[in-house]
């Protein structure tokens, strides 16, 4: 069902990482190895020549961060390969017809960057050079000023997660006693991301305004120590058009904000976790969306209308082998990284066994308990729940289920957020939010 | 085979941070360091810490006049902010950044019996972390995508 050469990538990037950990500056002979390996598979592509100039210079001890992104690139190109293998097996796995890829949109020539992303590239570059094995707390605590310089910029804000992200994880881990247990791979994913989003100011998104019947499907919760981001995923009808969509809400945080209080830092999510809750659809009036199926969403361009169940609508459009056809739009050319495959499916009927594995005809997926643990949606939950919307994921060599949303026989939804739900509903007279957020206006006005 | 994603562990923080008295506890640059609010007066706050490695602590108001209530043993402020500390980062987290042995301070009490003497260093750098920190409930919400949060699962 997998492509052999998935694995077999994955092996070839857990060799390459090991450069990073060590360090560019301490490179021993089969890191080299390693990456004259690379440099023979790009060889003949448009990758080639950089790449070979990159681990010439690096060699030489020139460190600069565009050598540094070439790698990056050319790594990020590795896992863009997997992706699509992975795509095509994983809606082969739900009985759909692959969506044919759309032409890589043309990257307009970058523009010089601004110099806070010159210092992020710079602090990345730092890192690489010293290798996370040898990284102290103050390799990592150098970019802090920075970083909270950037979290002002509002467009800043996805590179700000995958810096804030690899910062937050590397202060908790250095200095590394145990470099064979530590997340190596995904602090360089986040390394590579980071540094390429670094080349230039992000492009404001391309949208054009819709005014379909959204009918809401489940919710993702997201979380790091200081930023958070809820994902509402829906089935927009327009005309003859069906599509699967997203909204994605996100907000600043400290740390001492937690579990379902954290929700009343976006209360843009209100109306969608009661919609939800309560089976409503909206009507939109045009609302932008993105060609990867993002709703930027606006609560002036939205008004709740005729009621819907969501089972209904779920079975009709994402049952393995489904009559209605679904589009599910692929991610842009730079965002195809097996982390964000996500590929929608309901099922039915389905056996969740003690190790939690969900089996429903022919279909077994391990329950993702990452990402639903002590939630909502429990396994524990699910197993008295008959029917699920859930998205396939891909990670540590296998396919997961994570589910978003399950209903009982009567169709009663239990889904992430509920209890999100019940403190905007009946707000606490002294919630952590409200008490921080009255201490943060009055000391910080009084300044000015 | 390798993962992007997160060791998986139990979430932490299943009791709630009392902010209200201790707004802000951190582990940075070797200490345990932290702002706990004045009970008497509202305008006024405390800022305490505990140095890894020497266990010497500190707390003065952020105009930097000592705490009233330092001696021998550490002041009321310094054992709220050492209890909010162990409720937001766990109690093996906070005896494992201060460096002392697990098995003699495996408690609240048993990490404050380690402190030793005090040692004296302006408050200034701390209250501006707090006030960086309060910062961040100051940006918009946003909602534009943002896929690398893809990455921060759960």
């Amino acid at each position: 069902m997998m492509d052999a050469s998935i694995s077999e990538t994955d092996r070839f990037l857990a060799a390459l990482d090991a450069c990073w950990l060590a360090g560019f500056a301490q490179l021993a002979p089969e890191h080299r190895q390693t990456l004259a390996k690379l440099q023979h598979i790009f060889e003949g592509t448009p990758l080639g020549q950089p790449l070979q100039n990159a681990v010439e210079q690096l060699r030489r001890g020139v460190y600069q961060p565009e050598h540094f992104r070439v790698l990056a690139a050319a790594r990020a190109s590795l896992q863009g390969a997997q992706y699509a293998h992975l795509r095509q097996a994983a809606e082969a796995l739900v009985k759909r017809a692959s969506a044919p890829s759309p032409t890589p949109s043309a990257l307009d020539a970058p523009t010089a960057p601004p110099p806070l992303l010159n210092g992020a590239a710079q602090w990345l570059a730092d890192l690489a050079i010293t290798g996370f094995s040898r990284l102290d707390a103050r390799d990592v605590s150098a970019f802090d000023a920075t970083l909270r310089q950037m979290r002002g910029s509002p467009d800043l804000l996805p590179l700000v997660a995958v810096l804030a992200g690899l910062s937050q994880s590397l202060i908790g881990a250095v200095p590394v006693a145990d470099p064979a247990s530590a997340p190596v791979f995904r602090w360089v994913d986040l390394w590579s991301r980071a540094l390429i989003m670094t080349v230039q100011a992000p492009p404001s998104p391309v949208t054009q305004p819709t005014d379909g019947l959204l009918h809401l499907m489940g919710v993702e919760w997201r979380s790091q120590p200081q930023l958070v981001s809820a994902v509402f995923y829906g089935i927009l009808t327009e005309g003859d058009a069906v599509r699967w969509v997203r909204v994605t809400l996100s907000a600043h945080k400290v740390s001492a904000i937690g579990g379902d209080e954290t929700w009343l830092l976006l209360p843009q999510s209100q109306q969608l976790l009661q919609a939800l809750d309560s089976g409503q659809t909206f009507q939109l009036a045009r609302m932008p969306l993105t060609p990867t199926g993002d709703l930027l969403w606006d609560d002036g361009l939205a008004t709740t209308g005729a009621p819907y169940k969501v089972m209904d609508i779920a079975r009709r459009c994402l049952l393995p082998g489904a009559a209605t056809p679904i589009e599910v739009a692929p991610p842009l050319p730079e965002y195809r990284h097996p982390i964000h495959l996500a590929v929608p499916v309901a099922l039915d009927g389905y056996q969740v066994s003690e190790d939690n594995t969900l089996t429903a005809g022919d279909i077994t997926l391990p329950l993702d308990i990452r990402r639903i643990a002590g939630t909502e949606l429990d396994p524990q939950h699910l197993r008295q729940r008959p029917h699920m919307v859930g998205i396939v994921r891909y990670d540590d060599g296998q396919f997961w289920l994570q589910p978003l949303a399950a209903a009982d026989k009567k169709g009663r939804l239990d889904f992430i957020g509920e209890g999100g739900l019940k403190l905007f509903t009946k707000p606490p007279k002294n919630s952590t939010v409200a008490i921080l957020q009255e201490r943060a206006s009055r000391l910080l006005r009084e300044k000015k | 085979m390798p993962s992007s994603l997160p060791h998986w562990q139990p979430k932490l923080m299943v009791e709630q941070r009392n902010v209200k008295t201790v707004p802000f506890v951190e582990l940075h640059d070797g200490r345990v360091q932290g702002v706990v609010s004045s009970g008497s007066d509202i305008e006024r706050v405390y800022v305490s810490y505990f140095e890894a490695g020497t266990m010497h602590y500190y707390c003065s108001t952020n105009n930097n006049r000592p705490c009233g209530g330092l001696g021998n043993i550490p002041c009321k402020h310094l054992t709220q902010m050492l209890s909010e500390a162990i409720t937001e980062y766990g109690i093996d987290t906070v005896v494992r950044f201060l460096k002392l042995p697990p098995d003699e301070a495996n408690s609240f009490m048993g990490i404050l019996k380690q402190a030793k003497g005090m040692s004296k260093s302006p408050a200034g750098e701390v209250f501006s972390r707090f006030l960086a920190y309060l910062q961040l409930l100051e940006y918009p919400t946003s909602s534009q995508p943002v896929a690398e949060m893809d990455w921060f699962v759960g």
